[in-house]
């Protein structure tokens, strides 16, 4: 587990790195496509847990500590980034039957599932953090994570899976080779599994982009009367209810 | 070549105090930071952090981060107050938004808080080494095992950069082209790069847990370090007075004082 845990985080932080010298502008000047941001869903398809972890680490090694960026926004970007490491093990974990190799039609399009939910995930987690501590607005820090993480994840994720995982299976690296007794996909899909990959999917994806129209102004006369001045209260209040509905779906999915 | 360690030697007072000192010191930014939100008050604290920065003689280490500071200003107040409306003061109308004057200081109250969190992180980095910052998060009560887990990546980190641009070099030799064309055959590529890097470092990796074995590496036993940390009396004193500094700050927030907007953080 050591081990995947320091290449989970050693790999995250150190192509954050290789690829800081070759930015692919997607607003050039403002924010660029990391491609490093493929290896979360990567590592933890194969790492599991440790992925999780690993993420978190990698995340606040090569983005907050060397690139000096230490702040009260670290917080969320360590729980955003333990999610993001977390929820496609756990989904896949949970609710498919068939292998994520990615080399056949069935098997990608269930990795780009993956893929989306966990880009909504952590675009409604980390900005939510920001827009809570008074630090970044919700709203352009939701869009540029949420596209950043997703085009990444989901372009090049899909072709290391492809390439890797086999390989990975045969040398026993997969988190199930380390952790005994779990089974790497179900056998059985329980309903309360399907419930909670429902609920992640919904707060993840349906759920940003509701709180991301919030954020525009949209439906706040509506929803909390025409005397709202910011959109920071209603915005924060819509966001922690697709949290809270986040939480429960993955505590949904925990549930053996 | 990427640079891996920002702590830079010098002999101040605040690269002699305890990095538990300094790490409450950061925390204390981040409250007094936190608690204002007009921008006189949070620019007391930013100047307070650059005053800290200069008497540790660091200023010039910090040179590479100087950029991202000011786009990091210029964003907050350009975008609190597209998102941050309210007040009564009408500044202007652009493109049919309205802008008030508590919008626009807000923005700037929080442009100074952002800048002064991020420079007390850069400070504690700049006077503090890693070890130490590991071994104070331990005697904090951190659980070895993760402080092991963090130095131990902290450690791998250059040579995977090291194996990353060698196989980058490598690639770039064969005509893999990661620098040029359109965004989707640039992350493409990029694949080309991820691949070997990743089943190098496994195959480097895979005997870690046993050379970690072999060594009597215990997790949860008591243990001993070379490197050793001490409070002084100095290191109590800043913090009583960081204490109460912090403890000042929410006394004033709560009286209603260094705010713009009084609902909201």
């Amino acid at each position: 587990m050591i081990t995947a845990f320091i290449v989970s985080a050693g790999l995250y932080a150190a192509l954050l790195f290789v690829f800081a010298a070759l930015p692919i502008w997607l607003i050039p000047g403002v924010t660029a496509i990391r491609p490093g941001n493929a290896i979360p869903p990567f590592t933890s398809l194969l790492f599991g847990p440790a992925a999780a972890w690993g993420s978190a680490v990698g995340n606040l090694i090569g983005f907050d500590i060397l690139g000096g960026a230490l702040t009260i926004g670290s917080i969320g970007g360590f729980i955003g980034n333990f999610f993001l490491g977390l929820v496609p093990y756990k989904m896949w974990h949970r609710l498919f039957k068939e292998e994520p190799h990615c080399r056949s039609g069935s098997s990608l399009l269930k990795y780009e599932f993956v893929v989306l939910t966990h880009s909504g995930v952590v675009a409604l987690i980390i900005p939510y953090w920001t827009e809570l501590v008074g630090f970044v607005p919700f709203t352009p820090l939701a869009f540029i994570i949420f596209f950043n993480e997703l085009i990444s994840a989901a372009i090049i994720a899909p072709i290391l899976m492809a390439l890797v995982y086999p390989r990975a299976k045969k040398a026993g690296w997969l988190w199930t080779d380390v952790m005994k007794g779990y089974q790497y996909t179900p056998t059985e899909v329980k309903s309360h599994h399907r419930l909670g990959g429902a609920l992640v999917f919904f707060s993840g994806v349906v759920g940003l982009w509701i709180t991301i129209l919030v954020g525009l102004g949209l439906g706040q006369g509506l929803f909390f009367g025409p005397g709202v001045g910011f959109a920071g209260g209603s915005l924060l209040a819509v966001g922690g209810v697709f949290i809270l509905i986040f939480a429960v779906g993955m505590a949904l999915l925990a549930k053996d | 070549m990427p640079q891996y360690v920002l702590y830079v030697e010098r002999k101040t007072f605040i690269h002699h105090l305890d990095p538990r000192t300094k790490i409450f010191l950061v925390v204390c930014v981040f409250i007094w930071s936190s608690v204002f939100n007009h921008p006189l008050y949070t620019g007391f604290v930013f100047l307070a952090v650059l005053s800290l920065v200069l008497v540790s003689r660091t200023f010039t280490q910090l040179k590479l981060f100087w950029f991202g500071l000011i786009s990091l200003a210029l964003m907050s107040m350009i975008l609190w107050p597209l998102f941050r409306r309210g007040g009564t003061t009408h500044l202007a109308t652009v493109f049919g938004i309205s802008f008030t004057a508590e919008s626009v200081m807000y923005g700037v109250a929080v442009a100074f808080r952002l800048v002064a969190m991020v420079l007390s992180g850069l400070l504690l980095l700049t006077t503090t080494r890693i070890e130490e910052i590991e071994l104070a998060m331990t005697r904090l009560g951190l659980p070895y095992p993760m402080a092991f887990g963090f130095s131990a990546v902290f450690r791998f980190i250059p040579t995977m950069v090291g194996d990353g641009l060698t196989i980058l070099a490598a690639q770039q030799a064969r005509g893999v082209n990661v620098a040029g064309g359109n965004i989707f055959s640039r992350l493409r590529n990029s694949a080309a790069i991820i691949v070997p890097l990743f089943i190098t470092t496994m195959r480097r990796f895979g005997d870690l847990p046993i050379a970690i074995e072999s060594r009597g590496f215990v997790p949860m036993e008591k243990r001993s370090y070379y490197l050793s940390i001490k409070m002084r009396p100095i290191d109590f004193v800043t913090v009583a007075v960081l204490a109460v500094l912090a403890g000042l700050s929410i006394y004033l927030r709560l009286n209603g004082y260094g705010v713009v907007f009084p609902d909201v953080i």
